[in-house]
């Protein structure tokens, strides 16, 4: 794995920062109304297949203490990090007083509190985040990572992510998200001490800005984690996006991209890995609002017994985005009988001048394709082995980084040893 | 003793009889063609030899030197030296095509207590068969199959072949949609491979790839059964009349 090149720590504000602990207080006190549950919410379709009260968050319940003691390693003083001229990244707290102007422009602006309740819920909750800023034309040749970790005995958890690229500056960005306590061994029992997390990663993209980004999620059998990107995209930006979720009782996350300016590109590349019993649940909402863009998704899940895998994909093309372009791929591959998958795209087109196209598969392993490589000599377990690797792989070939893809595929392959043995 | 020997084989697909009692002898060395409209069971044929699932044998028996082929998993007769080339080859997203050789190589050298070649000793290995298969280095990097023609596909089940080397080869109408060189190509590939030893059971629906694989014996499938066998000029006989005279009465 790439060497981690944040040190500092997220614990808690800093303190004395009397600016940014009113802000902050500001911040949770307009998220509360939206907060509530029992606010008339626009019927939300895409929790059809999730429970949403896995979240904890319904009728009166108190905000769990904010415990987003979660970032990087243990220490307590929070320090800018490495400021250079090409980037800087510090805690959203250092962030409001050193680009107050960025913060409170961007900050909630990509996630909306009025759409989203557990957006509402976050925002009401968070004490401090990550803040990543490059200023325009700068260009970064090394990734960052971002490490969330949860400290032992966390029970709910509240991260904040905003990431700002300037007009025409360039970054690979690894977020990684730990939901795990820490402990080698997942907690036995029939009801392992769960924990909830509800992270918000916010990105802006001035014009011509490009930004990959690898989002990894692991947990354990006691992960309950719901998770948003929110991305606003300017005239002929790029956002890549590489997700891989290898593990994790209850993982949701949705992604939210507006492709604000002409000419700006998503790609969304996910692959999710579901050991027996698993639910994941993935959500895109793309917005094409402007002339000539362009969206590629790519979602993959590989299901294990009594798992359970669903997608939603929505994609709006509004009247001005003239000659845009929307592909969406799903392909759910599914390893035992007992395995569900399910599969929801919706498209609202407003223009006829565009070209979409949606593609949708479910269910095990091609018989015909096990027997051609059986009928080679192969024996039936290495068929399978080759062909759930040949499907995993079509999402690892694409990862433009080296590291990444070598680290990813050796965590996949971890996993699958497991899932094709039971 | 024989490659393979056929005794009333019966087979039925999703409860519809397909084979009616086929009887068929392939002795080392030959070159047996079956020949048959559309429909008439071909490919059913070689894939049940082959061990595809959805055909179940009803009745008969089946010998593959000397031993019953039809209890076995379709690994274990490859493994026996039995060779499949489809008639439709399977397309595989994820798995290079080089890869996919040197597994099925490394697959049949375990099993017969060979050792197994790494990448760069199987790279040399197969320069030379893709050479003389006439096809393009870059078939090797791409997917199984993948954006492959229907010609390449074909050469690439020949190039299998040669890298396999079977006992006996079973090969579905390997010369269709093959244009002149192509089939020129193909049939070089299978006589190169002609020895005392090798056995081939070639189905086609035309005479045409017969003028290059010359056959020790054809036989004629029609609706499940072979009703004629003679000698190369049955099908040139076969090219010129159609198979209609040969049709049962009541489906004429
Ligand atoms: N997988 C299958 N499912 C259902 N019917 C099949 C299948 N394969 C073959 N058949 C039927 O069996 C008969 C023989 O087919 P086939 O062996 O493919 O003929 P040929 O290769 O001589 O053209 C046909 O009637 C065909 O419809
Ligand atoms: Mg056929």
């Amino acid at each position: 794995m790439m060497e981690n090149r944040l040190e500092p720590v997220l614990t808690s504000f800093e303190p004395g920062q009397t600016n940014w602990r009113t802000w902050l207080e500001h911040t949770h006190h307009a998220a509360r109304p939206w907060s509530s549950s029992d606010r008339p919410l626009i019927r939300d379709e895409s929790w059809k297949y999730t429970r949403k009260s896995a979240f904890n968050i319904t009728d009166g319940i108190t905000l769990p203490t904010p415990v987003i003691r979660t970032a990087f390693d243990h220490r307590t003083n929070w320090q800018p990090l490495k400021r250079t001229r090409q980037w800087s990244l510090m805690s959203l707290a250092c962030a409001y007083s050193e680009h107050a102007d960025l913060v409170t422009t961007f900050f909630g602006k990509m996630a909306g509190l009025q759409t989203r309740q557990l957006t509402a819920l976050n925002t009401g909750a968070f004490r401090d985040g990550i803040f990543l800023y490059i200023p325009p034309g700068r260009c970064l040749s090394e990734p960052i990572e971002l490490t969330l970790m949860l400290s032992p005995g966390t029970t709910a958890a509240f991260p904040r992510v905003l990431i700002l690229l300037g007009a025409g500056a360039n970054a690979h960005v690894m977020e990684r998200h730990v939901w795990t306590d820490g402990l080698s061994q997942p907690p036995s029992g029939v009801n392992p001490p769960s924990r909830m997390i509800n992270s918000i990663t916010e990105i802006h993209l001035g014009e011509q800005a490009a930004l990959t980004h690898y989002l990894e999620q692991t947990g354990d059998p006691s992960t309950r984690a719901v998770s948003l990107t929110a991305a606003h995209l300017s005239t002929d930006s790029t956002y890549q996006s590489f997700q891989y979720d290898g593990c994790g009782f209850l993982l949701r996350h949705e992604h939210d991209i507006m492709l604000k300016g002409r000419g700006s590109r998503v790609q969304l590349d996910v692959l999710s890995l579901l050991s027996k019993g698993e639910h994941h649940d993935h959500q895109t909402r793309l917005v094409h609002a402007a002339p000539a863009t362009q969206s590629t998704q790519r979602i993959r899940s590989v299901v294990g017994a009594r798992a359970t895998s669903i997608y939603g994909g929505h994609i709006r093309i509004s009247p001005e985005a003239k000659g845009s372009e929307a592909a969406q791929n799903n392909h759910h591959l599914l390893l035992d009988s007992s395995a569900r998958a399910m599969s929801r795209p919706e498209l609202e087109i407003g223009v006829d001048d565009v070209r979409c196209t949606h593609g949708a598969t479910s269910g095990e392993l091609n018989q015909d394709t096990l027997f051609y490589l059986r009928s080679r000599g192969i024996d039936q377990r290495q068929a399978r082995h080759i062909l759930i690797t040949g499907f995993t792989e079509e999402f690892l070939a694409g990862i433009p980084s080296e590291t990444i893809r070598a680290h990813w595929r050796s965590n996949v392959d971890g996993i699958l040893a497991k899932l094709e043995e039971s | 003793m024989n490659l393979l020997e056929l005794r009333n084989l019966h087979v039925a697909i999703e409860g519809k009889m397909v084979l009616r009692g086929i009887n068929l002898d392939v002795p080392p060395g030959e070159v047996h063609a079956v020949m048959g409209p559309n429909g008439s069971g071909k490919s059913t044929l070689v894939q049940t030899l082959a061990g595809a699932e959805p055909y179940q044998v009803t009745d008969g028996q089946a010998l593959f030197l000397g031993k019953d082929l039809l209890s076995r998993a379709p690994e274990e007769r490859a493994r026996q030296g039995l060779f499949l080339a489809f008639q439709y080859p399977v397309e595989i997203s994820g798995l290079s095509n080089a890869y996919f050789l040197r597994a099925s190589v490394n697959a049949l050298n375990r099993a017969r207590g060979e050792p197994e070649l790494d990448a760069v000793d199987f790279l040399g290995v197969l320069r030379s068969e893709l050479l003389a298969m006439e096809m393009k280095p870059e078939l090797l990097e791409r997917f199984v199959n993948h954006g492959f023609s229907g010609g390449e596909k074909k050469r690439n089940e020949i190039l299998q072949m040669k890298l396999l080397k079977p006992r006996l080869a079973l090969l579905d109408e390997t010369d269709s949609g093959l244009d002149i060189d192509a089939l020129k190509v193909v049939a070089r590939g299978i006589n190169a491979m002609r020895d005392r030893e090798r056995g081939f059971l070639v189905v086609t629906h035309y005479q045409r790839l017969l003028d290059y694989v010359v056959p020790d014996r054809v036989h004629v499938l029609v609706n499940g059964r072979i009703v004629q066998s003679g000698d190369a000029d049955l099908a040139r006989l076969l090219e010129k009349r159609g198979y209609d005279w040969l049709l049962e009465p009541q489906r004429a």
